[in-house]
């Protein structure tokens, strides 16, 4: 036997797929083989370590909290209270108020690209106010200054202001990112499918979220095929996937 | 759904965020527990570095425990992240030998379910087998996730855009450098 058979072999035992008496067999010889137990024990362990996407998106989320958290040298960040400012609740609700009327007036099933932008956009978290902002980086204030607009859900100061930090650290993904979300937020679709397309490949932290925002920016420019084609690229654990897959079911 | 339960409704609503991965609360968890880890781990023998890599299995290995049946937090969910970082870092000085601990009187009073210890003493094995398969490549990663999610072959094909019987040997492949890489890692005779 193959090892590649013998590990097919493993996996139908584990998977419980083997007939009465192929079992017996099998267990026949585990019985009598230590190493066939080691190898059934070690499957078995992988297969609950690794299964479960949801583990994985745990993990993503870990490690990014953890690389922000180093850069920040472990500065508590500061209460989420902006995240919530009075403009993000007024845009929040005005956001809930047009998708409980669409909901209530218009057929549910029939949603347009700009209806389903509405119900899925929220701003993202932002990871981003502690990092790089030690007193000696020249670039310290206006980074505090960006955040700052950010946070107070003033989009187009936000986005001025991230296009100049991007234009002194041309290199630094998460300007970018910021930048492309204050586009988005302001209706500037174009721009922003500009922006994240640049940051769907490369190495960095922020290549899921870059996705998923694209996905939004193409249904905010209602190019519905577009955000399909960025959606169905948003494979299991990664950020959003669920809600891109139940975005992909509605347009079955 | 298991049932999660806390003695304040922040560390509930901490708790639900760890579940559903989401960011915020997670890095609240560590404002809150993390300094207060690191500074014990320096104290015994160990670097911030330490600290952070045990913090990570202590979330993941809370989340495992949290999933497996219901959960109740005794005692504030500070204390009790740091008592699961006092384990698993005991665990790794008693592998090196280097056992004499430091422990704050507070840290000793909190006490782990039997499910958690258990949980926790997995915790190590689990974080090998995760590293040596964040170690494999890409496109690896993904044909062992999805098969261990059980989705199948003819499905995994599809989105990789190649045929089934190419990705089945893939996944033998891939599955066979996973186990050989785990098993020549020298930690993995240690935690057997």
């Amino acid at each position: 036997m193959s090892k590649q058979q013998e590990y097919e072999q493993i996996e139908r035992y584990l998977d419980k797929q083997m007939s009465v008496e192929e079992r017996a067999r099998f267990e026949a010889r585990l019985a009598q083989e230590e190493a066939l137990r080691q190898e059934v024990q070690l499957q078995r362990e992988l297969a609950e370590v690794l299964a479960g996407e949801e583990v994985h998106e745990l993990r993503t989320r870990i490690k990014e909290v953890d690389e922000v958290w180093k850069a920040s040298s472990g500065r508590p960040s500061k209460p989420s209270r902006s995240i919530f400012s009075i403009r993000s609740i007024i845009g929040i609700a005005a956001l809930l108020a047009i998708g409980i009327f669409t909901y209530t007036f218009l057929q549910p099933g029939t949603k347009d690209a700009s209806e389903l932008y509405a119900q899925h956009y929220e701003p993202y978290q932002l990871l981003l106010e502690d990092r790089s902002t030690s007193p000696g980086q020249p670039n310290a204030q206006d980074l505090q200054q960006a955040i700052r607009a950010y946070q107070q859900a003033n989009y187009p100061e936000a986005a001025r202001l991230f296009a100049a930090l991007q234009q002194q650290a041309p290199d630094n993904p998460t300007y970018a990112f910021y930048a492309a979300l204050c586009a988005l937020s302001t209706g500037q679709s174009q721009q922003a499918i500009d922006e994240l397309s640049r940051l769907q490949s490369g190495d960095h932290l922020l290549v899921e979220q870059s996705r998923w925002y694209l996905a939004l920016a193409h249904l905010q420019a209602e190019n519905v095929t577009a955000a399909k084609a960025v959606l169905s690229q948003i494979e299991n654990g990664q950020y959003k996937y669920q809600q891109a897959q139940r975005l992909l079911k509605e347009w079955e | 759904m298991n049932t999660i339960s806390a003695q304040s409704q922040e560390d509930q609503d901490l708790l639900r965020g760890l579940l559903n991965a989401d960011s915020r609360k997670i890095r609240t968890m560590y404002d809150l527990a993390l300094p207060s880890v690191i500074d014990w781990v320096k104290n015994n023998q160990g670097t911030e570095a330490d600290a952070r890599d045990v913090f990570q299995e202590a979330l993941l290995a809370l989340y495992r425990r949290m999933k497996q049946k219901d959960f109740a937090l005794s005692c504030s969910l500070k204390s009790y992240i740091r008592i699961i970082c006092r384990n698993l870092w005991l665990s790794r000085l008693r592998k090196q030998q280097r056992v004499e601990l430091k422990a704050p009187e507070d840290w000793a009073t909190v006490q782990l379910d039997a499910a958690m210890v258990h949980q926790t003493e997995r915790s190590e094995r689990e974080q090998l087998f995760l590293e040596r398969f964040d170690a494999l490549g890409e496109n690896c990663q993904k044909i062992l996730r999805w098969f261990f999610d059980k989705v199948p072959m003819a499905t995994i094909a599809e989105r990789l855009n190649t045929s089934e019987s190419y990705i089945k040997k893939r996944k033998f492949i891939c599955k066979e450098k996973l186990i050989k890489s785990i098993r020549e890692d020298g930690r993995f005779r240690e935690l057997q």
